[in-house]
């Protein structure tokens, strides 16, 4: 007999994060991407990105990693979409951690530990892909901007 | 101003996008909300939505926003168990299985709890700081998705050795025993 837990959504998560890894499989520069902590369960999706290849012009920086997080909860939707390099760590939230700032939240770390800093990011629909999709749509112009 | 609008890849056409927007719920929504998220005008998302509860993949309910839509969960956890029959080998599987009896005995220990439900009652103590409490709920969704996969995956061993046995196994390099051959 199987047990179905309250608000419990284990099969939902796999079914997006799958169609997330599809997505990120056609990324420009996208390579070694798998699922964290493991393909039978996973809770992200990883990817390493050259960085060139992905902006279409030459860079400082060589490559970075994106980082897809989504946990689907009865009322508390998690999503997560964060890019990684030698110098910054910036990324789209959708969580619990700054509701001040609306659903969800973008927030940019430099690597020399300054204060992150943050705004709202306007991001309202909720269907993993659909989500990740805008945020690769702004993620180009995000990296260029650190590049000084 | 706030992206209602919603963004798809390029390659997804109108079919695929309403099924994720529709499988990935976990609130019950109406196709009138669906076909917002997927892009699709409303008769399209009435007309895939209603073709993905005929076969099971969706659940009808009736709520105060009208017929709205969820993920079966029946169908979701079976086809969940046939996937992970179908993609993983038997070891790849038991080790999972490893992984997340260790992973539970480990917040046993941290929590001081002896299970799930004693963990998720101890997040209303008083003395646990606002910090506390988040950890707290962290760690209940994840040992409640350990539990949901730790089933799917002793299902799907099982589902395997049945399958094996029946000369039916996924394994390409099974060949079955003669007398099933025979019978």
């Amino acid at each position: 007999m199987v047990l179905f837990l309250a608000g419990g959504s284990g099969y939902t998560r796999r079914q997006g994060l799958r169609r997330v890894k599809e997505r990120l499989e056609n990324v420009p520069g996208a390579s070694n991407i798998r699922y964290e902590p493991s393909a039978i369960k996973p809770t992200a999706v990883v990817v390493v990105v050259d960085i060139e290849m992905f902006l279409e012009e030459p860079f400082p920086r060589d490559t970075g990693r994106l980082e897809v997080v989504w946990r689907p909860r009865e009322a508390t939707d998690l999503q997560r979409v964060q890019w990684i390099d030698d110098a910054v760590s910036l990324g789209w939230h959708k969580d619990r951690d700054h509701s001040d700032l609306g659903t969800t939240h973008f927030q940019h770390e430099m690597s020399d530990g300054a204060t992150p800093h943050r705004e709202p990011a306007h991001i309202e629909v909720e269907a993993p892909v659909s989500f990740l999709e805008i945020c690769l749509d702004r993620l180009p112009d995000r990296i260029r901007v650190t590049s000084d | 101003m706030s992206e209602k609008q919603p963004a798809w890849p390029a390659g997804m056409d109108a079919a695929e996008r309403v099924r994720h927007v529709a499988l990935t719920r976990t609130t019950p929504r109406n196709a009138g909300w669906i076909a917002t998220e997927a892009d699709v005008s409303r008769d399209t998302a009435v007309k895939y939505l209603s073709r993905m509860a005929e076969q099971g993949d969706l659940e009808v309910v009736e709520t105060a926003e009208g017929t709205c839509y969820k993920p079966d969960p029946v169908t979701q956890f079976l086809d969940e168990v046939r996937d992970l029959a179908e993609t993983h080998s038997q070891e790849e599987l038991t080790a999972e299985l490893r992984d997340i009896a260790d992973e539970i005995d480990r917040w046993k220990r941290e929590f001081d709890v002896e299970s799930l439900a004693e963990l998720r009652q101890s997040v209303g103590n008083d003395d646990l700081s606002a910090e506390q409490r988040r950890e707290r709920l962290d760690v209940v969704e994840g040992w409640e998705y350990d539990v949901e996969v730790r089933e799917a995956v002793r299902l799907a061993i099982g589902l395997t050795e049945s399958l094996t046995e029946l000369g039916a196994g996924t394994d390409p390099g099974y060949t079955p025993d003669s007398h099933l051959q025979e019978g």
